[in-house]
């Protein structure tokens, strides 16, 4: 009897140290994928990228931006999809997030046309057009 | 000390070296993310390709900058003829973040004409870089070199473009 409860004893912390490691390494990856795709991120991201395409695009021409990150993030924190991508001026302002009044990430384009934004919430993709400034 | 003694040792080690790993990962992880995308050296060569585009149009010099003899015009305005903005967020127009500058020499070498635009500043910021190209509160400069022609006169220009973007404040962390 006696050894049959040592032997239980053994198994019984086994389990437990696994099962903790298990928490643990699970408590980083969680923490690791929350930092590496959290809104805060994505907003200077998309908006960057967004900055740069304009730049580099000429009256005439259009493009497609497939934000299916931006979208899901966006959904979970109750953000609208349309409401997603502003722009103001020559700046971009991408929010992710509502949450205590944040005003998103912004970063301006040098490029001086104008940028007609449309979004398309059936495929996740936002619709840039690239026209000619006007007076 | 018997064998529980010696596993209860071990399994303290371990956690201990566990929650040690913990606070390096979780340090790492937000230096890493805690500092900005810094893309301001894709933007000072889209900006220089931008003006190389404006300045020659299929190896053609712009009409704009040039006169009927093949004299580069003086106090141009490079931003409207480009159609830039060097207006950006969160900064004072005074303290402009972009930095362009053009110089249009004959192929010899003798300068003939110079122009710029944005903050003048940056330039000597731009040119002092090749000794202290790292650091990172410094604008980031691109350089390029084209060559161009003037129809009407058949004069080659070669043209030296240097664009800077300091932006600093949302690229890199201070």
């Amino acid at each position: 009897m006696r050894i049959r409860n040592k032997k239980g004893d053994i198994l019984v912390g086994n389990v437990i140290f696994i099962v903790l490691n298990i928490i643990y390494i699970s408590i980083l990856i969680t923490f690791l994928y929350t930092k590496a795709s959290g809104a805060v991120l994505l907003e200077e991201v998309s908006a960057k990228q967004i900055a740069l395409l304009i730049d580099g695009a000429q009256p005439g021409m259009w493009f497609y931006l497939n934000m299916e990150e931006a979208y899901d993030a966006a959904e979970e924190n109750g953000v609208d999809f349309s409401s997603i991508i502003t722009k103001t001026g020559n700046t971009i302002t991408v929010k992710l997030d509502d949450s205590g009044e944040r005003a998103g990430y912004s970063y301006s384009f040098f490029n001086g046309v104008d940028v007609d934004i449309e979004d398309i919430p059936k495929s996740k993709e936002y619709k840039f057009v690239i026209e000619e400034k006007t007076p | 000390m018997n064998k529980r003694g010696v596993e209860q040792v071990i399994s303290v080690y371990w956690f201990a070296i566990l929650i040690i790993v913990a606070v390096g990962v979780s340090a790492m992880v937000f230096t890493f993310y805690s500092h900005p995308y810094d893309v301001r050296e894709v933007e000072a060569n889209i900006l220089m390709n931008k003006i190389a585009d404006c300045i020659s149009e299929m190896g053609t010099i712009n009409p704009l900058l040039i006169d009927s003899q093949g004299v580069i015009k003086k106090d141009l305005d490079l931003t409207k003829i480009c159609g830039l903005n060097f207006e950006v967020v969160g900064y004072e127009k005074v303290h402009e973040q972009y930095y362009v500058f053009v110089k249009f020499s004959d192929l010899q070498g003798n300068e003939l004409e110079n122009m710029s635009a944005g903050n003048n500043n940056l330039r000597p910021l731009c040119l002092g870089q090749e000794e202290e190209k790292d650091e990172a509160r410094l604008p980031k400069c691109s350089k390029g070199n084209l060559v161009t022609t003037h129809l009407a006169t058949r004069k080659d220009y070669s043209i030296e473009i240097i664009t800077g973007v300091l932006k600093a404040k949302q690229n890199v962390k201070i």
